[in-house]
């Protein structure tokens, strides 16, 4: 069993479980013809060489598989909820507020957690993406709260 | 008579101020993004995309193409200096670069990559400029079935070359075209896979994809690694000059890399380091004293050095004239095209002569700029080398999130490369590679089309892709090439290509 849970049999379960998916979905779209094809025509076919790939990748696994990269978990949380905060806090709060979110967020990522450092580098960048966005390319984009 | 018209015309698109300004503007950001290690030009160029719904089509692939040009320069300074790579191409370089480092020759391996970089570079600039024309001119007689299999061909040959695994590297392509479905179907107006959500209905936005696969990926995958950076060379410029010696061992091996370069960059799939690592081997192959490679040969580090270069200006050849990107910076460069509504193709040289000229004379102009910036600069590219990463990183984000926000002002874009960006994680941690699928999404949408028009006007007949001589060629090799990797898997004798992220 071990040994079925390596790197491209996941791979390969990724694309069946997408293919699925996939496969469902399509069923609301009119397949059509060869002649005449519909919407639902390449969306089936996709779906099936998907779940093909899948099982031969799911196949041969067991020869192919490579060790899992280390990849930084604590980053990828950690950028990923920033860019959301930032998205949320764009439009009604403003730049200004939004960057300086976002690089706190994003320097939770490191082990080391540098208030200041984070502080100075966020007004900077602010003051920066003011002069480029705002101030140069002229872009409609609200600064603090109160702005427009 | 009409290539002096044509280059005339070059020369007068590529000489306004503004193509000028981008084109510095380029060579600059992609000469910086080269040398620091840990920011690649592909998360530079779809950091940049959103610039290019500001200004012209011209002016937009003037600038992204010197990124990608500019680091190739850039890439072997810190391979040589620290023994990292800047970009993966560059990793070859180290092999020989660092030891003349060690040598002290740290000067003169960094004056003759540049040099090897120049005239791999200005010697492919003029073959694109003697050959897109006229392969574009053959392919314009294509009809929609030729098509269909010459962009099959595209996506089957950078599925299959790019990665160990063929079934994975088709399934990265399979997963690009179904992104490219979602939105509006072009023929029926029926949403495909839009979930009654409004901003779906135009389709994905491709910056939006970029950004979060190659951009914030990248900065996950760099977060937290410690990049010690002691060397503290001075480098002056009187060290920079080379021997007599050193020029005419690096002559021969300058021609040789580009050729090979040249020939690889046109292939799908490829991309630059392969084209530096064949030049490097066919080097050591060829030379009386192979046993000189590894411990500071100058042909090590210029043959793989103009190899690379030329890779990546001849790259624009299939790029240019059939509308079949060979990897996913030039699959970014149709992307530019398609946002100005250039459709790419055979016609895209007729039709847009400022185009195509102005973009060939603006890379004789990129690189006689790099010349400069590498040249009397050198010293200023080591000291960049000292920007620490948890500084760079949050700007290179907030850069991405305000870029691909300044397009439609939408926070759904926004979202858009949070979800990409942990795709293109799950990507990295299951081993597909990314280039694939971003060729699939670009070519997919005008897939569906050819494929449609040929079987209307075949009647439903799949033989019509095998009865044209063009498109039968087209699947013969495509067989061939599934053959090929099948065979080569069951032998097990497949090298591991190096990674081109």
């Amino acid at each position: 069993m071990q040994r079925l849970i390596n790197r491209d049999f996941l791979a390969g379960l990724m694309c069946l479980v997408i293919a699925t998916l996939v496969l469902l979905q399509a069923q609301a779209y009119d397949m059509g013809t060869l002649r005449n094809m519909g919407p639902g025509y390449l969306p089936r076919f996709l779906g099936v060489s998907l779940a093909v790939l899948g099982l031969i990748t799911m196949a041969f696994s067991a020869k192919t598989a490579m060790a899992f990269p280390a990849l930084n978990y604590r980053a990828l949380v950690c950028i990923t909820v920033g860019i959301i905060a930032f998205a949320y806090l764009m439009r009604p709060a403003g730049l200004f507020i939004a960057t300086i979110v976002l690089v706190y967020i994003c320097g939770l990522s490191e082990r080391r957690f540098r208030p200041v450092k984070l502080g100075i580098l966020a007004l900077a960048l602010c003051l920066m993406s003011y002069l480029v966005f705002i101030l140069s390319l002229n872009m409609p984009i609200r600064l603090f709260p109160w702005s427009f | 008579m009409e290539i002096l018209n044509n280059l005339a015309l070059g020369v007068s698109v590529a000489f306004t101020i503004e193509n000028l300004m981008y084109c510095a503007l380029g060579v600059t950001i992609g000469m910086l993004i080269g040398v620091i290690p840990g920011v690649g030009h592909l998360a530079a160029i779809s950091m940049l995309l959103p610039l290019t719904y500001y200004v012209p089509a011209t002016t937009a692939l003037v600038m992204l193409a010197g990124i990608y040009y500019g680091a190739q320069y850039g890439g072997s300074t810190a391979a040589i200096l620290l023994n990292l790579p800047g970009t993966p191409s560059s990793s070859v370089v180290c092999l020989d670069g660092y030891p003349m480092t060690k040598q002290g020759r740290a000067g003169v391996a960094l004056f003759m990559t540049t040099i090897a970089s120049f005239v791999g570079s200005f010697i492919t600039v003029i073959v694109l400029a003697a050959f897109a024309p006229p392969l574009a001119d053959f392919a314009i007689a294509f009809n929609s079935a030729d098509y269909f299999a010459m962009m099959l061909l595209g996506l089957v040959a950078a599925a299959i070359l790019v990665q160990g695994n063929p079934a994975k590297g088709l399934a990265a392509v399979v997963f690009g075209l179904l992104l490219g479905i979602v939105g509006t179907d072009v023929s029926t107006g029926i949403q495909r896979y839009t979930f009654g959500l409004t901003f779906l209905y135009d389709g994905l936005n491709i910056v939006a994809i970029a950004m979060g696969i190659f951009g914030v990926t990248e900065v996950v995958a760099n977060v937290g690694k410690v990049i010690q950076v002691k060397s503290d060379q001075k480098i002056t410029f009187r060290s920079l000059l080379p021997t007599r010696r050193d020029l005419k061992e690096s002559f021969f091996p300058i021609l040789r890399g580009t050729g090979i370069g040249t020939g690889i960059g046109v292939l799908p799939g490829t991309g630059t380091s392969i084209g530096s690592f064949i030049a490097y081997a066919v080097e050591k192959k060829v030379s009386r004293h192979p046993e000189k490679f590894g411990k500071g040969a100058i042909e090590g580090i210029t043959a793989p050095e103009s190899a690379n270069n030329a890779a990546a200006q001849s790259a624009f050849i299939p790029t240019l004239t059939l509308g079949i990107p060979g990897d996913a910076v030039m699959a970014l460069m149709l992307g530019a095209l398609l946002i100005h509504g250039i459709t790419p193709g055979p016609s895209v040289i007729s039709d847009n002569p400022d185009l195509f000229w102005g973009l060939v004379i603006s890379f004789l102009i990129g690189n006689v700029m790099l010349l400069i910036l590498n040249i009397p600069m050198v010293g200023l590219w080591v000291r960049l080398l000292k920007i620490p990463y948890p500084i760079l990183y949050p700007s290179i984000i907030l850069f991405i999130v305000i870029g691909v926000y300044s397009i439609n002002y939408s926070d759904m874009d926004i979202m858009l490369v949070a979800l990409f960006g942990v795709i293109g994680c799950v990507f990295l941690l299951l081993g597909f590679e990314p280039a694939p699928l971003l060729l699939g999404f670009i070519l997919g949408p005008m897939m569906e089309e050819n494929f449609r028009r040929a079987m209307l006007l075949s009647r439903g007949d799949l033989m019509v892709f095998l009865d044209r001589p063009v498109s039968a060629t087209f699947f013969a090799m495509i067989a061939a090439l599934i053959v090929w990797s099948i065979y080569s898997a069951i032998r097990k004798k497949r090298v591991a290509v190096a990674k081109e992220f």
